[in-house]
């Protein structure tokens, strides 16, 4: 068994892997490839929007107003 | 400040609604707490349970403003979900959950703050930013690391 652990970029022009499998002697191989679905993400620039209101909105919201009264 | 050396931190909603908010004392705050977690090479993190509160908080508090337009609020949660990492929620989530409603005696709707912290157990992330300290100052520091907004 070889194990390869390998980061890529995959884009919407550009979907294609490739794997340096040389060092292997010649023959019929099967690949099983497992990707993490969850993909590495850049947090360097994070956005943020922009929602305007007519007042100051630093109320507390924790979960007891967002659910209310009845706990839904 | 003590954080865990995991270099992973979770979102709580309040700190995602803070930042969104031009008008609110907490904006600055909140998107630079984020910033300096993100430029120190930690990983972002909310979960499917945040981006709903979120939805929720978010068009209750806009819904009245003349300009609202719910179009706006759900690009804001697509970005949101595109540039941080995601936590869904899977059977052993609800398996952790149980087991913490049982070690801390939760009831009613602190369960919702414990599905959170289950969710944060379920992906190994130690460290949650979050205004509302007080909420899961019982979880800290035995099964996350709670850090206050101010």
């Amino acid at each position: 068994m070889l194990t390869i652990n390998k980061n890529v970029s995959l884009s919407k022009t550009n979907a294609v892997v490739s794997f340096d499998l040389g060092k292997l002697p010649e023959g019929e191989y099967q690949l099983l490839l497992v990707v993490d679905v969850n993909p590495k993400k850049s947090t360097k620039q994070i956005w943020f929007p922009n929602f305007n209101t007519e007042v100051n909105t630093s109320q507390n919201f924790s979960r007891t107003e967002i659910y209310g009264d009845n706990g839904r | 400040m003590v954080i865990m050396e995991d270099k992973k931190l979770f979102l709580d909603t309040n700190i995602l609604v803070y930042s969104s908010l031009t008008n609110s004392d907490f904006q600055h705050i909140a998107r630079g707490k984020i910033l300096e977690f993100a430029t120190n090479n930690y990983e972002i993190w909310i979960s499917r349970q945040v981006i709903r509160e979120y939805l929720s908080v978010i068009s209750k508090i806009l819904f009245t403003e003349p300009d609202f337009k719910i179009d706006d609020v759900i690009i804001s949660v697509e970005k949101f979900s595109n540039q941080f990492y995601i936590a869904d929620e899977i059977k052993s989530t609800s398996e952790i959950l149980l087991d913490l409603v049982k070690k801390h005696n939760i009831t009613g709707k602190n369960v919702h703050d414990c599905n959170i912290v289950a969710t944060m157990k379920q992906y190994e992330i130690n460290n949650i930013l979050t205004h509302n300290t007080k909420d899961f100052i019982k979880y800290s520091p035995r099964e996350i690391n709670v850090i206050g907004l101010l």
